[in-house]
């Protein structure tokens, strides 16, 4: 079945794993690895930019840099090659959030090579989310996991900076540490939610609740309606 | 090729100069008559050509999309006689690693049971990762409980089950809490208290969000968690089939993994427990929409369970998110949050005019453009789609220049990566199928009809009625999560592990048989086919 976008689109080239196909234009990498045949069950995960699985390397004409950039995001030009990034290794480190009773003081403990970075802008150069992440390291390494955690919001733990990092920092997992340390230790309580948990728990809507639950189909659609319209 | 930008600088006539005298204007609500009248007449669920009867199991005679019918009378890949030596042995097997199956599996392993976390992509590759814009807890000090339970079977259209909707919403807020202990950091306003914003059909301000990645943060932070923790995970490895003892109850699952081929090496465990957390169904496309899915989403769960005899509660009933994107091709099915509608983002036609409440819940707004679109008052993309236009650059106008990035960066980014400044032209959207309604039914402890199998976050059924709020998904993969875990931890406790048998799928084969379907599709299908790029 044709639509009217594949008879109006021009193809371009495009190199997948050392061999050449023509596909239409304006297509994802993800897509054209598809269309070319390559059944994916690796290597896909959301299709939604969030997840980091389609994370791939590609070069393209007359640049003689690697790029990284999701495959399910990432539009195919004409020229563009491009190959699966490898899977991943995980973390060597292992710490238990719940112990942790100052995540700054305590990061070295976890992660001992936090204060190896040589400034090579590797980890930066490679983000396909575009994070500065070598500077977030630093913030965190001067203790500044709130600034730290907020730079590393957009992360997908795809993993390029693991692989990148000449000093094998793992510079997402320190920054997903300072992220989640920051959250359960130094941000303000929660005391709205404290505070609503702890009177659930006593029971100060439970009379409400019941009654509410009770109700004929009629009576509760009656109340839920009232003052919408 | 036409771009979006032109296809907007043609209509920016009808847009553009309207904005300033459209801030801040709510839209007429529609009577709950008109709002029927609405579903009934445009919204896909009424679509009855689209449905057909269920033949054997728990629902048969019951209705469904005739994509998930197919399903449930699928066959089982597996020979009932093969050997069913256990590869592992297991207390709690969760299938499933998103929110619902981590947050289960870190629940029962503090709890000191033996959890072991199979899943069919990687840990984390799921719908709770892409969530957007947040998750519901009533927090304000004009809202408790009761009001949030309102709002939902409000949004349910009253077929929720109370039970389950009760459970929601009052364990919410400790729910939420746990999360901040597992390292989710939500918004906070500049005193420190947490920011909650409106939804559709919410009638407080209850959503809890980390920007637009609330999911990602969330995901993040459990996988990671599950990962130190020291829980065993197979990924790569999609559930087939579940155990039985030959006497109703689950005593395990066999795993079928990627890569191993037809006939290939298949993974054997044995557990006293089991949680069917596999999430929902938008990569089998009903009735041609785009998904807002993540890849594995083909309804592994229901096909699982039902075999199995639990039975599946408003499965004929899904949510078609309004704002996928529809233009260009390759970002067709993906999400534009809700969010961005309760920040001032407004809904237009082909002539620049809105025309419905943007606030309203999923269901009646997905009616809503697929009217306009039937009317012609929709927006013609190059691809031969009918879109209409979500003005999100009224998120600036209305609250201020540096709001949109400030507060959507993902959104933003989505769109920067072709060119396109959203906060300066309009984006074409259409309904996106998003999410499962119904599913297996599940009582307070989450547990199933069928004995130690146990189901939580979308797969389930009852919680939403016949139509989710916007944020009680996240809230529901948590605190289902949570419940699930424990129950089957304490019931891990008391029994001991049974006998492996595959009866039910010679059984489930028996009433293919009786019910003269030949050639049934092999199911679950795991993963969908997609010969050409998705458009």
């Amino acid at each position: 079945m044709k639509t009217p976008e594949d008879q109006e689109v021009p193809k371009v080239g495009v190199e997948i794993l050392g061999r050449t196909f023509q596909v239409p234009a304006g297509i994802t990498a993800v897509d054209a690895l598809w269309l070319t045949g390559h059944a994916l069950e690796r290597g896909v995960g959301c299709l939604g930019g969030v997840c980091g699985a389609c994370t791939m390397l590609y070069t393209t004409p007359g640049s003689p840099n690697f790029n990284v950039g999701l495959g399910c995001r990432t539009v195919i030009t004409e020229g563009m090659s491009f190959f699966p990034f490898p899977q991943r290794g995980r973390s060597r480190y292992r710490y238990d959030l719940s112990e942790v009773k100052d995540p700054a003081g305590e990061l070295l403990d976890h992660f001992d090579r936090a204060d190896k970075c040589r400034h090579c802008h590797g980890c930066t150069n490679v983000c396909p989310q575009k994070i500065q992440v070598e500077e977030a390291i630093e913030l965190a390494g001067k203790g500044e996991f709130e600034k730290a955690g907020e730079m590393f919001l957009p992360c997908v733990m795809c993993g390029a900076c693991l692989a990148e990092c000449p000093e094998e920092m793992e510079p997402n997992h320190i920054l997903l540490y300072a992220r989640r340390g920051f959250a359960a230790r130094l941000a303000p309580p929660p005391q709205e939610l404290e505070r609503m948990a702890r009177e659930i728990r006593e029971g100060r809507f439970a009379a409400a609740m019941e009654s509410l639950i009770a109700l004929s189909d009629e009576d509760l659609r009656a109340l839920c309606e009232e003052g919408r319209g | 090729m036409t771009t979006l930008r032109h296809i907007f600088d043609v209509n920016a006539a009808r847009i553009v100069p309207t904005r300033e005298s459209r801030k801040n204007v709510r839209f007429a609500t529609l009577s709950p008559a008109a709002r029927e009248e609405l579903l009934s007449s445009f919204h896909p669920d009424y679509k009855a050509g689209a449905y057909r009867e269920i033949r054997v199991g728990a629902n048969k005679g019951g209705r469904t999309v005739s994509e998930l019918a197919d399903l449930l009378e699928s066959d089982s890949p597996l020979d009932a006689g093969m050997s069913l030596v256990p590869d592992h042995t297991t207390d709690f097997l969760v299938i499933g690693g998103g929110g619902a199956g981590c947050t289960a599996a870190l629940i029962a392993h503090r709890l000191g049971i033996r959890a072991m976390i199979a899943t069919k992509l990687r840990l984390g590759d799921s719908n709770t990762v892409m969530a957007e814009g947040g998750v519901q807890a009533a927090v304000a000090e004009d809202d408790s409980p009761v009001e949030h339970f309102k709002d939902a079977v409000r949004g349910g259209h009253y077929k929720n089950d109370r039970e389950l909707l009760r459970v929601l919403v009052e364990d919410g807020p400790e729910a939420m809490l746990w999360l901040c202990d597992q390292g989710v950091l939500f918004d906070r306003e500049p005193d420190g208290r947490l920011r909650v914003k409106a939804g559709g059909g919410t009638s407080r301000a209850r959503l809890l969000a980390c920007e637009d990645y609330t999911g990602l943060d969330i995901m993040r932070a459990l996988k990671e968690s599950v990962v130190h923790s020291g829980i065993p995970v197979i990924e790569y490895a999609p559930a087939v089939e579940l155990l039985s003892d030959g006497e109703g109850r689950c005593t395990g699952a066999v795993l079928q993994p990627f890569g191993a081929g037809e006939n290939g090496r298949r993974i054997v465990v044995r557990a006293k427990t089991v949680l069917l957390a596999a999430g929902g169904i938008g990569r089998l496309h009903f009735q041609g929409f785009p998904t807002s899915n993540h890849f594995g989403a083909t309804g592994d769960a229901l096909v699982l369970a039902y075999r199995l005899g639990s039975d599946l509660v408003d499965i004929d009933t899904f949510q078609y998110h309004p704002t996928g994107v529809i233009y260009p091709g390759f970002l067709a099915g993906a999400l534009v949050t809700e969010g961005m509608r309760s920040m001032g983002a407004q809904l237009l036609n082909s002539r620049g005019e809105r025309f419905i409440d943007e606030m309203e819940t999923r269901d009646v707004v997905s009616a809503a453009i697929i009217r306009e679109c039937h009317h012609g008052r929709g927006i013609s993309t190059p691809s031969g789609k009918c879109g209409v236009w979500l003005d999100t650059p009224m998120i600036d106008v209305t609250n201020g220049a540096g709001t949109l990035q400030a507060r959507f960066p993902n959104m933003v980014r989505q769109f920067t990566r072709v060119d396109l400044d959203i906060s300066k032209q309009a984006i074409l959207v259409y309904p996106t199928l998003h999410y499962q309604n119904g599913g297996i039914r599940i009582d307070a402890s989450a547990e199933s009809a069928v004995p130690n199998l146990f189901a939580a976050g979308e797969a389930t059924g009852g919680i939403h009625g016949r139509n989710r709020l916007m944020g009680n998904s996240l809230l529901d993969v948590v605190v289902f999560g949570r419940r699930a875990g424990a129950a089957a931890a304490r019931r891990s406790r008391e029994i001991d592990h049974g006998r492996l048998t595959l009866d039910h799928v010679a059984r489930h084969r028996a009433a293919l048989k009786e019910a003269g379907i030949e050639e049934p599709l092999v199911g679950p299908i795991l993963v969908p086919t997609y010969a050409r790029p998705r458009a």
